[in-house]
Formats: C-alpha cells, structure tokens, sequence
C-alpha cells in the first residue's frame, strides 16, 4: 500500500521543515503506534512503559530529520514508522540485555568493545521490510474477516503453516491438563471446524494472492 | 494520564533541548517569568495537549516578513491567542539577542583586559 495524499502532504510538509509539521505528525499517529509497541512488546511494557515511549520518539523523531529514508512511492507512512518504532525497540531491548550482561561479569573479565563483537542493527528501514510489514498487516486482515477470535486466527495459522503436532495445538487451545485421547479428540473436532472455514473462503488461495 | 499525553510530554521534554523547537522557546520563557509547564498552560488557558500541541511545533522566525502570517497559522491550530503566542516568541528571541551580545562584549573585554595587562608586562 503506497501513501496516502494525507500522509504525503505531511512528509513534504516536514521535508520543507514546515512549523506543524512534527505536531502534526504525532496526533496523525502517535497513539497509535503506542498502542502497538504496548501490544507487540507487552513485556517490556509491564517493566518500563518509558521505554515504548523513547522508542516511538527515537522513530519519530529519526524520521523527522531525516525525512528522506521515507519513499512515499514504495509504501505508507505508517507502515514506516510502524517497522522504525519496533526497529528502535528492540535496540533498546538488546542494548538492556547488553547492559546487564556486563553487570553480571567478574570484575576482573575485561570485555573488548570492538568491531567484531559490537552488535550493529541497520538504522534503515528497508523496503523490503516495511513490504512485509504491509502484506503481514492485511493477511491479518483476512484471517479477521472470516474468524471472530484470536484462538481461532491462530489455529487458522498453525493449519495453513502445515503445523501436524497435537500437543502444539492443545497448548493454543489450553488443554494440557486433559487426557492425551481427549486432547487428540478435541484438537481434530476444533481443527475440522476451522478447515470447514477455511475452504469455503477459499483462505489458502486469497492469501497467496496478498504476497508479493 | 492518557496513553496520548504521556507520549507527547515525552516528546515536548526530549525537545527542549533543541533550540529550533518551540518546546525550548517555552522552557526558556517559563525560566525568564519563573513559570513552571503547568503555570505555564493556565497562561495560556488551554490543556496540557494543546499545550504539547505547541511546544512540538517548530519556533518562527522573528525577523522573515511572514511572521505574521505564520503566528496567525501557528495560533489557528493550537487555539492560543496570537497575541500571547507573539509576546512569547519575541522575548524569548529578546532574551537570546540579548545574551549574544552581552557574551560578546564580555569576550571583548576579556580581550581588552589581557591585551592591557600584556603591554603593562612589555613596559
């Protein structure tokens, strides 16, 4: 999905260093991907909310001064900041592992900080990256249309990924404490009836159509 | 604290570091007046969004011919009276004239001063 006129206006708006722009930009969007961060890491939320906050200023604010990493032609600007926030976020995550890491080494451990052990994650958002973003973003979409739970999108997924083991499916559906026959039982009942969906919506072929 | 607010305060206060931000200008103003952020939004009469609303905003620039304009744009979208939004900028670009030129001319004296101490040595 390319950008909208919308989102267009705005990135030219801050490409000329427009007065509101930056403003403008964090009512269009920056609820929203706090809310995504907040669901994407949920974790690292219930630690530090701060750390969702910085993410999607260190996205939003990288982007503002550089406007130029955005090609409007290649896809939406939400979908940009979308992949630059969790871009950004888990730097912060990998840099807190990093930290504490370090702490837990013996005082007389002398870690080398050089080229060859620096983790380096790109400061770009790559085409391909924000592409995928967007077909993952509509084959959710579809899964949406046609299943009412999050139970049941994820058997959805695990049936289309060809995923066969019995005890994956009774974790998704909780029934691990139940008999091995009784979980075999309810797993195909369960499987049946999302395949049943599946196929009349003819799932597997819309999907294929969505990848690029 | 909305999910929304919390975000933008986070924002507003990574900005007053930079000084092309109007969060700087209103950091600076609230300095000069003794003001804190909260007095500083009952001055304006409007809620600690707007407020954000504003400070996210990119400073004008005083002395370019469509300052007027663009106050009369920056007042439309935030709802503040031009007025009070005029008088903000411009004492805030006063203040920062202002300490330009008394850093120099105290360079200047320095100068002065041990240029004078070096002929006094040289005599």
């Amino acid at each position: 999905m390319k950008a909208t006129l919308l989102e267009i206006d705005l990135h030219n708006a801050i490409r000329q260093q427009d007065e509101l722009a930056l403003s403008k930009l964090y009512f269009m969007y920056g609820e929203q991907i706090v809310s995504l961060l907040k669901y994407l890491f949920q974790e690292a939320a219930a630690k530090d909310e701060a750390d969702i906050y910085q993410a999607v200023n260190d996205a939003f604010l990288g982007y503002y001064r550089n406007p130029d990493t955005f090609n409007p032609k290649l896809g939406s600007l939400l979908a940009f900041l979308r992949v630059a926030a969790k871009r950004d976020m888990l730097n912060i995550i990998s840099g807190q592992k990093k930290h504490l890491s370090r702490e837990k080494l013996p005082p007389n451990v002398e870690l080398q900080e050089n080229f060859w052990n620096r983790i380096t994650e790109s400061d770009y958002c790559t085409d391909a990256a924000i592409i995928t973003e967007e077909t993952l973003e509509q084959i959710d979409k579809l899964f949406r249309r046609h299943f009412r739970t999050d139970m049941d999108i994820a058997l959805a997924k695990m049936i289309i990924s060809g995923e066969r083991k019995t005890e994956l499916y009774s974790e998704v559906l909780g029934m691990e404490g139940l008999g091995i026959e009784e979980q075999t039982a309810s797993v195909r009942k369960h499987k049946d009836r999302i395949k049943q969906v599946l196929k009349r919506h003819n799932v597997e072929a819309e999907i294929k159509k969505l990848i690029p | 604290m909305s999910t929304k607010l919390k975000l933008l305060e986070t924002a507003v206060a990574r900005l007053e570091q930079d000084p092309d931000s109007m969060a700087s200008v209103l950091k600076k103003y609230g300095e000069s007046e003794n003001l804190s952020a909260a007095e500083l939004v009952s001055y304006f009469d409007c809620s600690e969004e707007t407020y954000c609303k504003l400070a996210l905003c990119r400073v004008l620039n005083v002395e370019a011919a469509d300052f007027p304009k663009k106050l009369n744009t920056l007042s439309e979208y935030t709802g503040i009276s031009a007025a009070l939004l005029n008088e903000v900028i411009k004492k805030v670009h006063l203040i920062a004239q202002f300490s330009r030129v008394s850093g120099k001319r105290f360079s200047v004296a320095a100068r002065d001063k041990k240029n004078e101490a070096g002929d006094d040595r040289q005599e």
